[in-house]
């Protein structure tokens, strides 16, 4: 389902990574581990599509990323990869549920039932109509998970989504992202820096 | 959700800076459209109260002032002429037709107009109910002046000497409302009309019959003003100039008058449309630094947005319907603005000077208000929505 090779990438002040290969079957989660400034942030970017690289090639879902135009590369995005960031992100302006129609609409979509149904396996049902800088720091992380799911992507990234978590919080934070990948029939990659998940992985790629 | 909703949200997120940028945009737009109704309004009123008439014929005084009480009915005569003098022009083969009219009385401050029948011809004025005037003391009633004092068929009026409500009644001045007059849009709508007999009659201690008249040698009947037209546009170069110069007589001529005065306060309003301009420009550069601000505290919800799948082409699309959308709000709230600056005037206006301005037409220039309304929303939300274009995803994401 993912198979990377030889992937290279420079940025203009001369940073240069050079990846591992990477070969994902499908119904397999992987955990790619790092120590800072190893090139996690930028591997996670080429695998969302959202950074370029220099050289090698990037399969995902049998499409060569690399051979995309950046529009191309917008929409396989919006129908396949659902992102979790470190620091969850949100439409300000928007409520909690208007965050995810906003998403369904950029994705073509309209589904009131699937954004119910999704923030009630969050267990934040109750906090559709909230402005998202009235959650609290859990609840934020949760609806950042939501607005990666919402449009069923086939692949889960998250980027260091449990670095800032007590131990206990960590695990729920990681468990949840399995059962909801599971749930919802994708895969989920998860890239970090915190050996804690470890544990949870069977497949581990270490940078 | 779209991304039209989604900018209408935004701009209600921040309501303090995006008011500003709109208040100076309703403040600019609605002086101009205020200027531009209120000129257009004014020029209207006394284009449509001048038809028909080439020259005044009245007493020495200020020609503005002549025009101004003879024409429009808003100044203080400046004196009487003599009958007599005022027919001797009026048989001038220049002039095509004439209309004597004299003032004496008020009723409740609106002026009692001696005048000749072709006067209510003039304004094309017809009666609505009852008839034309057939004696003395009968008169016929504006439609402003009925509405206003509630005057009915039949009523009678007591008169006030002077044309202020504070002088003195007589008893004699009993007039009777024998006609209401059409509203005409026209001066004569807040006047009271009646023969020249009439105010003759009042303000003579001996009433004279009208055998008499015919024998007095001396004809000592005044009259306050003459309208006059002209046979060929051509005399109104040669012909007030000689009554003014070969006579105590003075000629005016209201077209020139007016389009003086016009000039007069037109050098007012031009400052002030500057002025207002200037307004729109500041609101264009407050919008520009509104959305520029918000660019820079919203770049991570962009970038999000943009991971989400939407095009650069939608994030710039976003800014723009912003920017549009408060500076159309701004147009629409500034005409509303002017609507209500222009019942204002013409309520304070009909109050000191019985005259009305009412209309609520869109005016061409005021196309072009929106026209520039749309330019400045376009131009101050260029720079942010090129630079969302050209945002890179990756490096806001990385620095979070």
């Amino acid at each position: 389902m993912l198979k990377t090779k030889e992937l290279e990438f420079n940025y203009e002040n001369q940073m240069f990574f050079k990846f591992q290969n990477i070969d994902l079957k499908s119904n397999e989660n992987l955990l790619i581990i790092g120590d800072s400034g190893v090139g996690k942030t930028t591997l996670m970017h080429l695998l969302a599509g959202l950074l370029k690289s220099n050289s090698g090639s990037i399969k995902l879902f049998d499409k060569e990323l690399n051979l995309m135009s950046p529009s191309q590369l917008d929409s396989f995005r919006k129908n396949n990869i659902g992102i979790v960031f470190q620091r969850p992100h949100f439409v300000n302006s928007l409520t909690v549920k208007e965050n995810l129609q906003l998403a369904q609409y950029i994705a073509n979509k309209k589904d009131n039932n699937r954004i119910e149904d999704i923030l009630k396996n969050l267990n934040i049902f109750n906090k559709s109509n909230k402005k998202t800088n009235q959650l609290s720091q859990g609840e934020k992380q949760r609806a950042s998970i939501a607005l990666a799911i919402v449009n069923s992507p086939k692949l889960i990234l998250a980027d260091e989504p449990t670095s800032s978590l007590d131990d206990n919080n960590c695990a729920k934070v990681i468990e949840l992202l399995k059962k909801q990948a599971t749930d919802f029939g994708a895969q989920l990659i998860v890239i970090t820096h915190d050996s804690r998940l470890k544990k949870h992985f069977k497949n581990t790629i270490e940078l | 959700m779209n991304i039209f909703k989604l900018s209408i949200k935004n701009i209600f997120n921040k309501p303090l800076s995006s008011s500003i940028s709109l208040a100076l945009l309703i403040l600019g737009v609605g002086i101009i459209s205020l200027l531009l109704q209120l000129n257009t309004l004014i020029k209207d009123q006394m284009d449509n109260n001048l038809r028909g008439i080439d020259m005044v014929v009245g007493a020495k005084g200020s020609p503005l002032q002549l025009i101004l009480s003879s024409v429009y009915h808003i100044d203080s005569p400046t004196g009487n002429i003599s009958f007599q003098e005022a027919e001797n022009i009026s048989k001038n083969r220049m002039v095509g037709s004439s209309i004597k009219i004299l003032y004496g009385d008020n009723y409740k401050g609106y002026r009692i107009v001696g005048a000749e029948k072709k006067f209510i011809d003039l304004y094309k004025g017809v009666i609505k109910e009852g008839k034309d005037w057939e004696k003395p003391y009968e008169v016929l009633v504006g439609s402003k002046v009925y509405e206003k004092l509630k005057i009915n068929l039949g009523d009678e009026l007591v008169s006030s000497h002077g044309l202020r409500e504070t002088g003195q009644s007589h008893d004699e001045g009993k007039f009777k409302v024998v006609g209401l007059l059409e509203p005409s849009n026209s001066v004569i709508d807040q006047l009271i009309i009646t023969s020249p007999q009439s105010v003759w009659n009042i303000h003579n201690d001996h009433d004279h019959d009208d055998e008499d008249e015919h024998e007095h040698e001396h004809d000592d009947r005044e009259i306050t003003a003459m309208l006059i037209k002209f046979k060929s546009p051509m005399n109104i170069i040669q012909f007030p100039r000689q009554i003014n110069e070969n006579t105590n007589l003075q000629a005016a001529v209201p077209s020139y008058e007016i389009s003086r005065l016009f000039k007069l306060f037109g050098f007012g309003i031009e400052t002030l449309s500057y002025l207002a301009y200037l307004i729109i420009i500041v609101s264009g550069f407050s919008l520009f630094i509104n959305l520029f601000n918000s660019m820079r505290e919203r770049k991570y919800e962009m970038a999000l947005i943009r991971t989400l799948g939407a095009s650069r082409l939608q994030l710039s699309t976003m800014i723009i319907f912003e920017s549009l959308v408060l500076t159309i709000s701004g147009f629409v709230l500034g005409l509303l603005f002017s609507r209500f600056g222009v019942m204002f005037v013409s309520s304070l206006m009909e109050e000191s000077l019985n005259y009305n301005l009412n209309s609520f037409k869109i005016l061409n220039d005021e196309f072009w208000l929106l026209g520039l309304s749309i330019l400045i929303g376009m131009v101050s939300s260029l720079i942010p929505a090129i630079q969302v274009y050209k945002m890179n995803i990756s490096k806001i994401l990385a620095n979070a």
